[in-house]
């Protein structure tokens, strides 16, 4: 068991996603950085679904009930275990009593907390991943007590993996405010309709606004003479413009189907990178031309 | 043969393929495009997601090229439209429905603007039978098709912040029920007792595209008697 002793701001269960419920109008949810979600897991040696914990902006604290190890991928936030400084993207071994605590912002935002073994928690429609409505919770609360997974392998036998593919977790990219993050994004399906004008103010640099795991809405606006679109598909990192000219990311946590002109689709990659920028942080769409 | 759309197709990215049909809201699209999903099945795909006019699949992982996808896709619609078979007879799914400033915040404003009476607007709503398209915008939201054109009502300039649960909603030439509580921008007229989304079921949602939607107004003490009922029959599931 894991007692929460502090969630922090926003603080979630999440594994790979709940694939398979789109047509029902259920978003995939999932952890939004899939990159590190995945080296949370990998360097623990856990199934590649296993359930860890997402926390926004630090500020988390929580008690270990059981020996156990565990990991943090994705942003910095000067973690400790009972007061000494442990490091990012390795196992890291806890006792009964363990106490982790998150401290200052150093990178990104979003952290993941993997555990040996995973969450036991329920599943719903295939997944733990949080989201109202579907799940009992949809954020983890003080005195919660999470239930970890079994293991595939004993604590003891356990050393961290060298995995030379995820040498290179998001947050280790430079992320801080001073620097423009290029977004790489493939054209969407009513790109096409955008007159020459209008594609070149999108090819200007843009601040995030309001974010949340549904999705990032910019600060900048693109207006615009396009013509509307009957409701159609939406994915995690489709770039949607209003009829406002108001530009939206969408996230893992975003509807399935939406009625505005879909501009750009993020890659994967491009959408963890952004999971793991603030408000105020400065990007630029990066399109792949063929 | 039945007849065959000219389909286009987009990659969204590297993980989905949108196939997109003749952009009209129109019974034979969608019965074209329920058809053409039914005949797709990959271990590759995750999500198939249906709108008014277009099919959108995606898959578990990024795709280098999508153009032996798009052979796979225009060989099986050649197939179906070779082979037609009939779709499955249409279930009528009727949800009761309690018309009702009581339960309907935006009711008077509604008729005020539309000019017509309670009655007439219960008689416009409740005769159609309306056609499921597909689910989205959020867990078990209905896009129904077949609005009565006088029922037609531009959307809210502003959304509302909380709409309950159940809430049956007019929204420009749509009408639908907000099956979780949510912000929206349709007009509320009425509100459905039953539970029309559960993620605890196998089945989480009431209806399944294709089938028909029918209204059915209820008065005070029907609609109470099934909220009731709801009531025991929850409590008797959390024993």
């Amino acid at each position: 068991m894991i007692e929460v002793i502090k969630p922090g701001i926003y603080s979630t269960i999440q594994d790979k996603g709940r694939l398979g419920y789109a047509h029902l109008g259920i978003p995939p949810s999932g952890a939004i950085d899939g990159i590190s979600y995945h080296l949370a897991n990998a360097v623990l040696g856990n199934d590649d679904n296993d359930a860890v914990i997402e926390i926004t902006f630090g500020g988390a604290e929580f008690k270990f009930h059981i020996h156990t190890a565990i990991s943090l991928t994705g942003g910095d936030y000067t973690a400790t275990i009972n007061g000494q400084k442990i490091p990012m993207n390795q196992l890291i071994p806890v006792e009964e009593n363990d106490v982790l605590q998150f401290g200052q912002r150093r990178s990104g935002v979003r952290t993941y907390l993997g555990i040996l073994g995973g969450i036991n928690t329920k599943q719903v429609l295939g997944s733990r991943s949080y989201y109202p409505s579907i799940t009992a919770d949809f954020r983890i609360k003080k005195g919660d007590f999470i239930e970890t997974g079994t293991p595939l392998n004993e604590v003891s036998k356990i050393s961290s993996k060298s995995t030379s593919a995820l040498e290179n977790p998001v947050c280790q990219h430079d992320v801080s405010a001073g620097s423009t993050v290029e977004l790489q994004v493939y054209l969407g399906p009513e790109y096409h309709r955008l007159s020459s004008s209008e594609i070149k103010k999108l090819n200007l640099e843009m601040t995030i606004g309001r974010n949340d795991r549904m999705g990032y809405i910019l600060q900048e606006t693109v207006a615009h003479k396009i013509t509307p679109i009957h409701t159609s598909s939406a994915l995690p990192g489709t770039v949607q413009l209003t009829p406002a000219g108001q530009l939206i990311i969408l996230m893992n946590d975003g509807q399935v189907t939406g009625g505005y002109p879909r501009i750009f689709q993020l890659t994967d990659y491009s959408k963890d990178l952004l999971s793991q920028c603030a408000q105020g942080q400065k990007i630029k769409f990066n399109p792949i031309v063929h | 043969m039945s007849m065959a759309y000219t389909l286009t197709y987009f990659p969204m990215g590297n993980r989905a393929l949108l196939i997109e049909w003749p952009s009209q809201i129109d019974v034979d699209i969608i019965e074209d495009i329920w058809q053409l999903r039914a005949a797709l099945s990959d271990d590759a795909i995750t999500e198939y997601i249906v709108a008014y006019h277009s099919l959108t699949i995606v898959f578990s992982v990024a795709q280098k090229d999508f153009n032996p996808w798009i052979q796979w896709v225009q060989e099986k619609y050649a197939h179906i439209k070779n082979n037609p078979t009939a779709l499955l007879p249409k279930k009528v799914v009727e949800l009761p429905v309690y018309y009702s400033s009581e339960v309907a915040p935006d009711l008077e404003d509604y008729l005020s603007n539309k000019k017509i009476s309670l009655q007439e607007m219960v008689h416009l709503h409740t005769k159609p039978e309306y056609t499921l398209f597909f689910y989205g915008f959020q867990p078990g939201f209905m896009y129904l098709g077949g609005l009565d054109k006088k029922l037609v009502q531009p959307r809210k300039d502003k959304p509302s912040a909380a709409v309950n649960s159940g809430s049956v909603a007019v929204g420009g030439a749509q009408t639908g029920i907000y099956p979780l509580a949510s912000p929206g921008g349709w007009h509320i007229i009425g509100h459905c007792p039953l539970i029309l989304f559960d993620p605890q079921l196998p089945e989480p949602c009431i209806a399944k595209p294709g089938d028909v939607i029918k209204f059915r107004a209820v008065e005070k003490n029907e609609y109470q008697e099934i909220l009731d009922s709801l009531r025991d029959h929850k409590m008797l599931i959390n024993h």
